[in-house]
């Protein structure tokens, strides 16, 4: 369904430009849930706006991003727009980018019922657009829908913007949803009914997910699969369960052992010394090698590739060659 | 919302309802629950930031008032949230550290520095956007303690924070609380840490406490209905799936009648939604819920 090739993304800033991806290859069949974790400044959003090609005007991608037989990057701009929405949609880390600032809430939810509609090739009236729209506000349990199709994005609190925009989701019902951590502003109890909503999306309907998040434990729930990413590359891929339960990558198990799940004792946390390398100034061989407990000679002197450890799982790390 | 009580030995923080919380000196309570329950409102009420709109505040057995709020400060002290906003940025990190005594003292400056792992010549004249958000909570840290304070309120203080970053603050306040023999106050949505740090664990909903006991006991067999759901819907390694009470937290504004969670609780009976329920001890732990009489 999703294949990616080649994948480069760049930045332009004031010193200089910066190669975030580079060589990034990734595969998603269809109806499948991905989790993309990893520390900040990983590139997590990055991929996400480069797949969506809602990447900010200071970023450049080159490669091949073939969703469902189309290379997105060979789109024009008036193509894209003609397909996102219904074939690839993106929830924004910050949910104030997803809406526009000057058209209600309600007016930007009928649109998008409306568009659904079209590319389906039905019609829909008027009063059917409003109950979609006050459906689906229903369904992400924002209280009184009709008082909030009334107000302006910025009349909401974040939690409630988030909520509209994956109400917008909903209704456009993507066939590729890229949602990056689009429950960070919600309570507990609220995320766990829209974490259960997505899986129900993606279950009935096939929608497929790549579920951007910094927490394990939340990436572990919603999605089949697990990606790590370290300083713009693919450290580990594995079937959630696999990933969480026999992690393989050096970095994937620091992190998982970093999670306090138990009561304090008088041993310690485990953490990753040090801190991730700079884009501009990444270490020669691994990028994970200067805080790397297992690092050993070729570790410090040549990148390792993503090898196929077993069907569906992949490491990069020389301990696996 | 509270009436708290801070005592010398043991510290006490009482919630209305007859119920009072009982902190030992050098004990860690964890405040948990949602955005909107009240956490954050507590949290700057014993750090005497806010004063309570009803209840009263006592510390060492004297009632908190304009006159006597002075005294409580030397001993109270919060961290926030977010390390960027809660730091000047346009100060030294030695001038951020060293503010609350307002003046500059170098050998406090120095020791609190190092309590927080951090090497003071290195970083003393550095200003915040030169560290990261771990560093920059270490230097909050760092400014909280340099009153020697004995009470400290840490509002989600690694909720920005990546997970392996977490760890080691973690482990710092838990060192620091041990060596200072301090009292922490522990507020925070993430179930994990709650478990990790604190010895008691207190569940805050709409503004008022349903549940307070020790960790394990609160952890493992919760009594009450909203407490057994905001476990069940905090994502772990445990479980695939997860629960949720259907619903929103009711504003404080608009509070359902009898028990608070009445409208969303999957055991709620007839009485559950005309009167509110009282505290009752059950295993240990108190619980306000017609479930236990
Ligand atoms: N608009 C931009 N201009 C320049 N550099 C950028 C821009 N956006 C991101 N970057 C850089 O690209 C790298 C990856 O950032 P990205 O936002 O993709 O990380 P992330 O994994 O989403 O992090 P987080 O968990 O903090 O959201 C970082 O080094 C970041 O500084
Ligand atoms: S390749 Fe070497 S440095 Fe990199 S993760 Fe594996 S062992 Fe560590
Ligand atoms: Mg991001």
């Amino acid at each position: 369904m999703l294949e990616i090739k080649n994948l480069k993304v760049s930045y332009k800033t004031v010193n200089g430009k910066t190669t975030v991806l580079n060589n990034f290859e990734l595969n998603m069949d269809r109806g499948d849930s991905i989790a993309i974790v990893g520390e900040s400044g990983s590139g997590k959003s990055t991929l996400g706006g480069a797949i969506a090609r809602l990447l900010p005007p200071s970023g450049e991608e080159s490669g091949e991003i073939i969703l469902n037989d189309q290379n997105l990057l060979s789109l024009t701009e008036e193509q894209m727009t003609k397909i996102r929405g219904t074939e690839v949609f993106m929830i924004f880390q910050n949910p104030l980018n997803s809406l526009n600032p000057v058209k209600t809430v309600g007016f930007q939810l009928s649109e998008a019922a409306q568009i659904k509609a079209q590319r389906n090739g039905t019609s829909v009236a008027p009063e059917e657009i409003n109950k979609i729209v006050v459906d689906a506000l229903k369904s992400v349990r924002l209280p009184d829908p009709d008082q909030i199709v009334k107000r302006y994005p910025h009349e909401l609190s974040g939690g409630q913007v988030q909520r509209v925009v994956i109400a917008m989701a909903l209704i456009l019902r993507p066939k590729l949803l890229i949602a990056d951590e689009p429950t960070t502003a919600l309570d507990v109890t609220i995320q766990a009914q829209v974490i259960n909503l997505l899986k129900a999306l993606n279950k009935e309907y096939g929608m497929g997910i790549i579920f951007i998040t910094h927490d394990l434990s939340l990436a572990y729930v919603i999605s089949k699969k697990i990606i790590v990413m370290y300083a713009g590359t693919i450290m580990e891929l594995n079937e959630s369960s696999d990933l969480i339960k026999h992690p393989d990558h050096p970095y994937t198990i620091g992190l998982l052992k970093s999670v306090p799940t138990d009561y304090k004792t008088n041993t310690r946390l485990f953490y990753i010394k040090g801190s991730p390398p700079s884009f501009f100034n990444l270490p020669k061989g691994c990028r994970y090698s200067p805080r790397c407990d297992k690092a050993f000679g070729k570790c410090h002197e040549f990148e390792p590739s993503l090898i196929d450890v077993s069907n569906g799982h992949k490491v990069r790390c020389w301990l696996f060659e | 919302m509270l009436d708290i009580i801070f005592r010398r030995k043991p510290v006490y923080v009482r919630a209305m309802d007859n119920v009072s919380i009982e902190v030992g000196k050098g004990k860690i309570l964890g405040i948990v629950g949602e955005s909107g329950s009240g956490k954050t409102t507590l949290g700057k009420i014993v750090s005497t930031i806010e004063t309570p709109t009803d209840g009263k505040f006592y510390f060492n057995e004297e009632e908190i008032t304009r006159k006597t709020i002075h005294n409580a400060r030397k001993h109270i002290s919060m961290v926030f949230q977010n390390p960027y906003t809660s730091v000047n940025p346009r100060m030294k990190i030695k001038q951020i550290v060293s503010e609350p005594l307002g003046h500059f003292d170098m050998e406090k400056t120095k020791s609190v520095i190092s309590m927080v792992g951090m090497d003071y010549d290195e970083i003393a004249n550095k200003e915040p956007k030169e560290l990261s958000g771990g560093q920059i909570q270490r230097i909050a840290i760092a400014r909280s303690l340099i009153k020697a304070p004995d009470v400290l309120v840490l509002d989600e203080p690694t909720s920005a924070l990546d997970e392996s970053i977490q760890a080691q603050i973690l482990d710092l306040l838990l060192d620091i609380q041990k060596q200072s023999d301090l009292t922490y106050l522990f507020i925070t949505h993430n179930m994990g840490v709650a478990k990790y740090v604190a010895d008691d664990i207190a569940v805050i909903y709409a503004g008022k406490l349903v549940e307070y006991g020790p960790v394990k006991k609160v952890m493992e067999t919760p009594k009450h209905p909203y407490t057994q759901l905001l476990i069940a819907s905090v994502p772990d390694f445990e479980k695939k799936e997860l629960q949720s009470p259907i619903g929103d937290v009711p504003s404080l504004i608009n509070i359902p009648k009898g028990c608070r969670f009445s409208d969303r609780c999957p055991r709620v009976m007839d009485i559950c939604r005309q009167r509110e329920p009282e505290f009752r001890d059950v295993d240990g732990v108190k619980v306000l819920c017609w479930l236990y009489g």
